[in-house]
């Protein structure tokens, strides 16, 4: 998981939108989501999220 | 679009790497505006029509990735090759020298930022001692961390010493290579103005002092007065969402020896790119006993 360091933020009626950079380039892929079990045997779904004014939001309510 | 990555190649593709929020539906985004060599993500969700205005630091993203950063790796004849996601700790110390010195270029693309044709491989060999870290017996550095160990905790086996971390602050270069070489028991020296790499892996004899090879009364030892007989590694664990944790070594019998078992030596450590219990537990215990010359 990389926490992004947040450059721009746009709150539109609709939607909001949000851009974030990573890390230094070139970075050798993504996911969109994955289940990651840990070493207690529990799995969590990973997917990228942002959190902001208007609470956490994850990428399955992408628009 | 509502979720958008920016890998970060360099030069830039110029059709989806824009650096701007996008606007309408669907997205436009702003016309020639890149930030080549920067990874990046853009998130557009939905939400309530209230509009709050807020800066950009009020808001937070998480974003799971798939590989790290790509990077150059050499065969024992000097070939090169391009990793997606390199992970060898001895490997990303050359990458970092590489970029460092100018010469890294864009591995996932083979092309040069700064135009023209990437850097040569023959260019980048001439910055380090490529025999340090393979030699295609087993025996360098970058194999000794490739090789497939069984796992101090838990079955099966595992790679014995890989980087995964974040190197985020901003540091001298000698001081993250020493950070990067802490997760697998590597040294660094130069040689000829080419870094030379190295794991410490075998702590046996490899020269002999004896009357023959010495001058009469020119050597003394004194026993190793040890730091510490007991390490605290804390890291960054891969098993728990890259909470924090530690691994623990203590040579109880050390300890005895001088009358403080109850209470030993301790110090502390911290490692950027030890991510499981297991390589952090071979690093303290490796590094535990080499302080009180075990």
């Amino acid at each position: 998981m990389a926490s992004a360091l947040m450059v721009a933020y746009r709150d539109e009626s609709g939607y909001a939108d949000s851009l974030g950079i990573l890390s230094a380039g070139p970075l050798g892929g993504f996911t969109a989501s994955m289940v990651v079990t840990n070493a207690d045997a529990i799995g969590t779904w990973w997917l990228p999220w942002s959190m902001g004014t208007y609470g956490r939001a994850s990428s399955s309510t992408a628009i | 679009m509502g979720l958008r990555y920016v890998t970060g190649s360099d030069p830039a593709i110029s059709s989806t790497d824009y650096f701007s929020l996008g606007q309408g539906s669907p997205q436009v985004w702003e016309p020639n505006v890149y930030a080549a060599g920067t990874a990046a993500c853009e998130i557009r969700i939905v939400k309530s029509t209230t509009i709050q205005p807020s800066t950009p630091d009020q808001h937070q993203m998480t974003v799971p990735i798939d590989y790290g950063m790509w990077g150059w790796t050499w065969d024992q004849n000097g070939n090169r090759t391009a990793i997606r996601g390199l992970i060898n700790p001895f490997w990303i110390a050359v990458n970092m020298l590489l970029r460092a010195m100018g010469l890294y270029g864009d591995p996932s693309t083979g092309s040069n930022p700064a135009g023209g044709t990437g850097p040569t491989s023959f260019a980048q060999l001439a910055t380090f001692v490529l025999p340090s870290l393979i030699v295609g017996d087993g025996s360098g550095a970058a194999e000794i961390a490739a090789d497939q160990v069984a796992a101090i905790l838990g079955t099966g086996v595992e790679t014995q010493f890989q980087f995964q971390g974040i190197i985020s602050s901003q540091k001298p270069f000698r001081d993250w290579l020493t950070e990067v070489l802490n997760c697998c028991l590597g040294f660094y020296t130069w040689e000829f103005g080419k870094l030379k790499l190295g794991c410490r892996i075998n702590a046996s004899a490899v020269d002999a002092y004896t009357l023959a090879n010495s001058l009469f009364q020119s050597l003394r030892l004194t026993p190793i007065q040890a730091g510490f007989e007991h390490l605290v590694l804390s890291f960054a664990d891969v098993a728990y969402q890259y909470q924090a944790n530690t691994a623990e070594y203590c040579d109880k019998s050390h300890a005895g020896y001088y009358g403080r078992a109850g209470s030993p030596l301790t110090s502390q450590m911290h490692s950027v790119g030890c991510s499981s219990l297991s390589q952090a537990l071979r690093v303290a215990a490796t590094r535990t006993r080499e302080e009180i010359g075990a």
